[in-house]
C-alpha cells in the first residue's frame, strides 16, 4: 500500500531527507530510545547500531575507526541513548501569510520545514509534537513517533489557515509549562515581534531544561523593501495603514531590519537557544540541508 | 481710491484653481493601492511619529501647492495697494474730455468743461517738484497748444488748460487713451497715473474699445465724473445739410436741404439762420415735434464763379454745440448753350432752358446760330441742332464732341424730315414719323441718369405726371448708344451717345405741344435744364466731414500743411500733415499741401448732443485698463483721491517671490532626503533582560 500524499510532505521532498538528523547538544528526558544522550547515565552500554554524525554531537562520539575506513563521520549507538521528544510551536498569525519575493507564502514555508522536521525526528526514532498558535494556543498535538501517528499531524498543517495576531512569548510561557519533560522546543515563526518578550519566552523554556530551536522565516520583501514610489502599506495582523514613501525610507528600514534581527540573533546566543533565519527564496530542501544535514 | 486694485481682475476670477491640488490629492489618493504587509513594526521602531509626520508633509505640501497657484495667479493680476506704501515721484497725463458734450452746464452754471479745467488744475497744484505732467485732450484741437510731452513747468501747464475751450465734435476714447499712454510709457516715474475728467457720455464711453492698447505696467487710470444736470429742455441737433449734387451755376438758384432733428420728448421751435460767403442772410423759424427728423429746404445763389460757402446754424433749443454746419461748394460760369438753326425748329426747348436767354434765372445763356458757324474747333458747350441738319454737321460735329461738347438732335417740329445719311460714327438713327391721336404715355428708362436729377421726389424716384406722346420718329438704337425716354409701345424717343469725351442727346420727339404735352409740364423745364448742366464740371475737391472725424485722403504725413479759415469758427494753422488729425469745430477751412489745395467743409456733431451719460463705475470704452470713476465734488476731492494714489505698494513681486518660496519649500517638502537611521541603543531590552 502506498504512503498517502501529504500537501506538505510530497514523496520527493520524503525521500530526500534521509540522512538528515536533528539533535540537541544537551540531554533530553525520553522514555524511548534515540540518538540522544540521556541524563540517566544508564547502565546499558550495548552498541546498538550507527548513525551519520550530525551537528551538536559530541566529537568524541564519532566511531574514527569507521572514518579511517570510509571517510564517513558516524557515531556508534548505544542502547541507553535516549529519544528525543520535540514540540514544533507553528506561528499561524495573519503575518505569516506574507509573500512577495518567496517561494513560497511564510506560512506554507513553515508547513514544509514543520512536516519535513517531524519526518526527520520520527525516522530516527525521536517523538515530534505540533502546537499551532497566534494570540493563544489554538491546536496541539502530542508528539508522535512514526510516520503514521504523525499523519493527523502533517493533516493539521494543511487545515491551517492564517489569522489572528502572535502573541509569541506567550505561546512560549504556555508551553514551558506545559511541558513536564526536558524537550526540544521548535519554535516556527517570523518572529515579528519586539525581541524583548520572545527572548523572555525562550529563557522560559532555557529555565525549564528545554532545548531550544528557533527557525526564524522571512521573505525577502520583508528585510528589504522592494517596492518604489509612494504607497499604503496595510499591517497584516491588524490593518493598520501607513503611507510610506519607499525612496525616503529603504536604507533606514533595512538598518531597522537588520538591527531587530541582531538583537533576536544575540538574545538567542545568550539564551543558549539555536537560531536560525531561513529566506522563503531559498528552497525547503536547501534550506534543511543547509541547516541539518550536508548534501 | 484706496485698497487693493488689481490691474488685471480675470486673474482673480481663476482663484478658484488652487483647490486643484487638493482634488488631485484626493483622487490619486482614491486610486492609489494598498499593499498588504506583514508588518509596520520597522516603520515605528523607525520614527513613532512617521505617519503622523508624513500627513503634516502631505498637507503641508497640498497647502504650498494651493498657495503657489494663489501667488501665481496674484503676481498676474498685478494687484497695487494704493494709499501704502512709499511716496515716489509722479508722472500724470491730465485727460480732458473737450468734446462738444461737455458745452452743456455743468453744477452751478458753468460748463462741464469749466469744470474739468478747474477739477485738472487742482491735481497741478498737488505736483511736486519731481513730478511730471502732459495734457492729452479727447479731441485734438489744432488751435489749443499744448507742452509736448510730460511737463515739470507747472506754469505752461496751466497755461495750456486755460487755452482748452469747447468744441462741437465727437472724440475717440481709444485714441486718446493711446496717447496719453504713449506719454507716460518715457516716463520713469515710480507711479504713472492718467486722470480723466470727463461727463462720460454714453456715447463715447459707453462702447466697447477698439484698438486700445494694453496697459503699461503700473498704470493707473482715475477718472473723474462731472456731473451733467439735466436742464428739462429739448434739444435740436442740426444733423445734415445736403448740397445738389451736380455743380452750381453761377446766377442760378439752387436748393440746399438742412435736416434737423428732434431726440427730445416735446416739440421745440427753433430759428435756422444761414449766411454765406457774400454775406447774404436768411432765416426760418421752425417748429420740430417730439422725435421727428425734418428736412427744411433753403434756396441759395452764387453770384460768381468759384468756392462758396455757407454756415447755418440753429438756436432756441437747450444745447448749442450739435447746432452748425458749414458747407462748401464750388459755383461754375453761367453755361453756354447755342441752338445751330432758328428758334422754330427748336419748340419751347429754348425757352425752358434759359425764360430771359441771358442766363439770369437759370444759369444758361442760350443763342442762335446758323450750322455755317459752327465750326469743329469750338469749345465745348453745348449744341443743339436740327436731326436735318446732320448730315452738314459732319466732321464738325463729332471733333466737337471728342473734345468734350454735348450736342441735341432733336426733330424739327415744323417740318420733319428725314436725318439723310447717318454718319458711321453715330448709333442713334430716327424712324419715319408716326403719330397716335390719343397719345402714348411717355416712360423714363434709365432712372439714373444725371440728366433726371432735378427731377426727382424725396425717394430718389423720377416724375414725368402723365405726358402724353402724339407723335415722334421713334429711335433706333446701336449697342453703344443708351436709352432715356420711351413710349409705352417700347419705343426709344431720347438716347445717349458717349463720343469721345463728349455726350450727344438724340431725340424723337420735338419739343413743342403738337408732339407731345411734355412742354406744357414742370418736369420739362428740368429736364431741358438738366441735359446741359449734365455734362457741366466744377474744380476743385470739396469734403464734407462731421467734426471730430478724422480728415480722409490727407497727404502724405510729413508733407507741410496750411490751414487757412474761410468761414465759421477761425483756425489758422500750420504744419506737419500728420498733425492735423481732425477739425474740432464748425467751419469752412482751405487746405493747402505743396500747389494742391483742398476745401472742407465741417459741421458739429449731432452725437454731442445725446445726453445719456454713464451713471455707474463701468466703462466699457476703457476694456481691460485699470481704472476707477468718483464724482469730481470738489477740490479736495481730486486733491485727496490724487494723493492717495501717490502713494501705492506693489503688490506683484511680493506675490512673485512667495509663489518661488513656495515653490522652493514644495520641492523641499516633496522630495526628502532619506529617512536616517536611528542611534543605536546601547543596549536593546530583550538582551538586557537576557543578561
Amino acid at each position: 500500500m502506498n504512503a498517502p500524499a501529504y500537501k506538505f510532505l510530497p514523496p520527493e521532498l520524503a525521500g530526500r531527507l534521509r540522512g538528515l538528523g536533528v539533535s540537541v547538544r544537551r540531554p533530553v528526558e525520553g522514555a524511548m530510545q534515540g540518538l540522544h544522550r540521556s541524563p540517566n547515565h544508564g547502565s546499558s552500554v550495548e552498541f546498538a547500531d550507527y548513525r551519520e554524525y550530525a551537528r551538536g554531537d559530541p566529537p568524541n562520539s564519532i566511531d574514527w575507526a569507521i572514518y579511517a575506513r570510509s571517510d564517513r563521520y558516524v557515531i556508534r549507538r548505544y542502547q541507553e541513548e535516549t529519544n528525543v521528544r520535540a514540540h514544533l510551536l507553528l506561528d499561524i498569525s495573519e503575518s505569516m501569510a506574507f509573500r512577495e519575493a518567496g517561494l513560497h507564502s511564510k506560512m506554507d514555508y513553515a508547513c514544509y520545514l514543520a512536516a519535513a522536521l517531524m519526518l526527520v525526528l520520527a525516522g530516527q526514532s525521536d517523538s515530534a509534537g505540533l502546537t499551532l498558535f497566534n494570540e493563544d494556543i489554538r491546536r496541539t498535538f502530542p508528539p508522535a513517533g512514526s510516520l503514521n501517528s504523525l499523519r493527523p499531524l502533517l493533516l493539521a498543517l494543511e487545515e491551517i489557515k492564517t489569522s489572528g495576531r502572535s502573541q509569541i512569548e506567550q505561546a512560549l510561557h504556555q508551553t514551558a509549562e506545559r511541558i513536564q519533560r526536558r524537550s526540544l522546543v521548535i519554535l516556527i515563526s517570523d518572529l515579528l515581534q519586539e525581541p524583548a518578550g520572545i527572548i523572555r519566552g525562550i529563557q522560559h523554556l532555557r529555565h525549564n531544561k528545554h532545548e531550544v530551536l528557533i527557525l526564524q522565516i522571512l521573505d525577502a520583501g520583508e528585510m528589504d523593501l522592494s517596492f518604489g514610489g509612494l504607497a499604503e502599506l496595510r499591517e497584516l495582523e491588524t490593518g493598520a495603514r501607513l503611507p510610506v514613501e519607499a525612496g525616503e525610507i529603504r536604507a533606514a528600514y533595512a538598518r531597522e531590519v537588520s538591527r531587530f534581527l541582531d538583537e533576536i540573533r544575540r538574545g538567542c546566543a545568550a539564551s543558549l537557544a539555536d537560531y536560525h533565519l531561513i529566506d522563503t527564496r531559498t528552497p525547503v530542501e536547501q534550506t534543511l540541508y543547509a541547516k541539518f544535514g550536508q548534501l | 481710491m484706496t485698497g487693493l486694485t488689481a490691474f488685471n481682475p480675470l486673474f482673480l476670477s481663476l482663484l478658484p484653481l488652487a483647490a486643484l491640488p487638493v482634488l488631485f490629492h484626493f483622487f490619486y489618493r482614491l486610486k492609489r493601492q494598498t499593499r498588504p504587509f506583514s508588518t509596520l513594526m520597522f516603520f515605528h521602531r523607525l520614527d513613532p511619529k512617521l505617519n503622523a509626520r508624513r500627513r503634516l508633509r502631505e498637507w503641508l505640501i497640498l497647502l504650498l501647492r494651493a498657495l503657489l497657484i494663489v501667488f501665481v495667479l496674484l503676481a498676474l493680476a498685478r494687484p497695487v495697494w494704493f494709499g501704502h506704501g512709499q511716496e515716489g515721484s509722479v508722472a500724470v497725463v491730465l485727460l480732458m474730455d473737450n468734446s462738444g458734450s461737455m458745452t452743456g452746464a455743468g453744477a452751478g452754471g458753468r460748463t462741464k468743461l469749466k469744470q474739468a479745467v478747474d477739477g485738472a488744475r487742482d491735481i497741478l497744484a498737488e505736483l511736486h517738484p519731481a513730478d511730471r505732467a502732459g495734457i492729452v485732450l479727447l479731441t485734438p484741437d489744432p488751435a489749443v497748444t499744448l507742452p509736448a510731452g510730460l511737463s515739470q513747468d507747472k506754469t505752461a501747464l496751466k497755461l495750456a488748460l486755460d487755452g482748452i475751450s469747447e468744441t462741437e465734435a465727437g472724440g475717440s476714447v481709444a485714441g486718446a487713451m493711446d496717447r496719453a499712454m504713449r506719454m507716460l510709457e518715457a516716463s520713469s516715474a515710480a507711479h504713472r497715473e492718467i486722470q480723466v475728467f470727463s461727463d462720460l457720455q454714453q456715447e463715447k464711453w459707453g462702447q466697447p474699445p477698439v484698438n486700445l492698447p494694453a496697459p503699461s505696467r503700473g498704470l493707473e487710470v482715475a477718472v473723474h465724473r462731472v456731473a451733467s444736470p439735466s436742464s428739462g429742455l429739448p434739444n435740436v441737433s442740426l444733423t445734415q445739410v445736403e448740397m445738389p449734387s451736380r455743380p452750381v451755376v453761377t446766377g442760378r438758384r439752387f436748393p440746399v436741404q438742412v435736416r434737423l432733428a428732434n431726440a427730445g420728448p416735446g416739440q421745440v421751435r427753433v430759428r435756422l439762420h444761414w449766411l454765406d460767403d457774400a454775406g447774404h442772410r436768411g432765416d426760418l423759424e421752425l417748429a420740430v415735434a417730439a422725435q421727428e427728423e425734418k428736412n427744411v429746404p433753403v434756396t441759395l445763389a452764387a453770384s460768381d464763379p468759384g468756392l462758396h460757402w455757407v454756415l447755418f446754424s440753429l438756436d432756441g433749443d437747450d444745447f448749442s454745440a450739435d447746432n452748425r454746419a458749414a458747407a462748401a461748394f464750388m459755383a461754375v460760369e453761367q453755361q453756354s448753350v447755342v441752338f445751330l438753326g432758328g428758334a422754330a425748329d427748336f419748340g419751347y426747348l429754348p425757352l425752358a432752358m434759359s425764360p430771359t436767354g441771358d442766363g439770369r434765372l437759370s444759369g444758361l445763356a442760350i443763342s442762335f446760330s446758323s450750322l455755317e458757324t459752327f465750326a469743329a474747333d469750338k469749345q465745348p458747350g453745348f449744341v443743339a441742332l436740327p436731326w436735318e441738319d446732320l448730315p452738314r454737321a459732319g466732321e464738325a460735329l463729332r471733333q466737337f464732341l471728342m473734345k468734350g461738347g454735348t450736342a441735341l438732335l432733336v426733330p424739327s417740329p415744323k417740318a420733319p424730315g428725314g436725318a439723310g445719311t447717318k454718319p458711321d460714327w453715330l448709333a442713334i438713327s430716327p424712324e419715319t414719323l408716326q403719330g397716335a391721336s390719343n397719345g402714348l404715355a411717355l416712360a423714363v428708362l434709365d432712372k439714373a441718369s444725371a440728366i433726371f436729377d432735378d427731377m426727382r421726389d424725396e425717394k430718389g424716384g423720377v416724375a414725368l405726371r402723365n405726358v402724353k406722346v402724339f407723335r415722334c420718329r421713334p429711335l433706333h438704337l446701336d449697342a453703344q448708344a443708351a436709352p432715356l425716354l420711351g413710349l409705352e409701345d417700347g419705343s426709344v424717343v431720347l438716347a445717349s451717345q458717349k463720343v469721345g469725351q463728349g455726350l450727344l442727346l438724340a431725340s424723337g420727339l420735338a419739343f413743342d405741344p403738337a408732339w407731345s404735352t411734355l412742354p406744357l409740364k414742370p418736369a420739362f423745364v428740368a429736364l431741358a435744364q438738366g441735359m446741359v448742366l449734365n455734362h457741366a464740371a466744377a474744380q476743385g475737391s470739396i469734403t464734407s466731414l462731421v467734426a471730430g472725424d478724422p480728415l480722409p485722403g490727407r497727404a502724405g504725413e510729413a508733407d507741410s500743411l496750411v490751414v487757412q479759415s474761410l468761414g465759421g469758427s477761425p483756425l489758422d494753422w500750420k504744419g506737419q500733415a500728420g498733425q492735423l488729425t481732425t477739425f474740432p469745430r464748425v467751419g469752412v477751412y482751405a487746405l493747402h499741401a505743396g500747389r494742391e489745395t483742398r476745401w472742407v467743409g465741417v459741421r458739429s456733431s449731432e452725437k454731442e448732443g445725446r445726453r445719456k451719460f454713464i451713471a455707474g463705475d463701468t466703462l466699457a470704452a476703457l476694456g481691460n485698463l485699470p481704472y476707477a470713476v468718483d464724482s469730481l465734488s470738489g477740490s479736495e476731492s481730486v486733491r485727496s483721491s490724487f494723493r492717495r494714489q501717490e502713494r501705492s505698494l506693489d503688490l506683484s513681486l511680493p506675490a512673485l517671490l512667495l509663489a518661488f518660496a513656495c515653490l522652493a519649500l514644495e520641492g523641499w517638502l516633496a522630495n526628502p532626503q532619506p529617512l536616517k537611521p536611528r542611534a543605536a541603543a546601547s543596549a536593546s531590552p530583550g538582551f538586557a533582560s537576557a543578561k
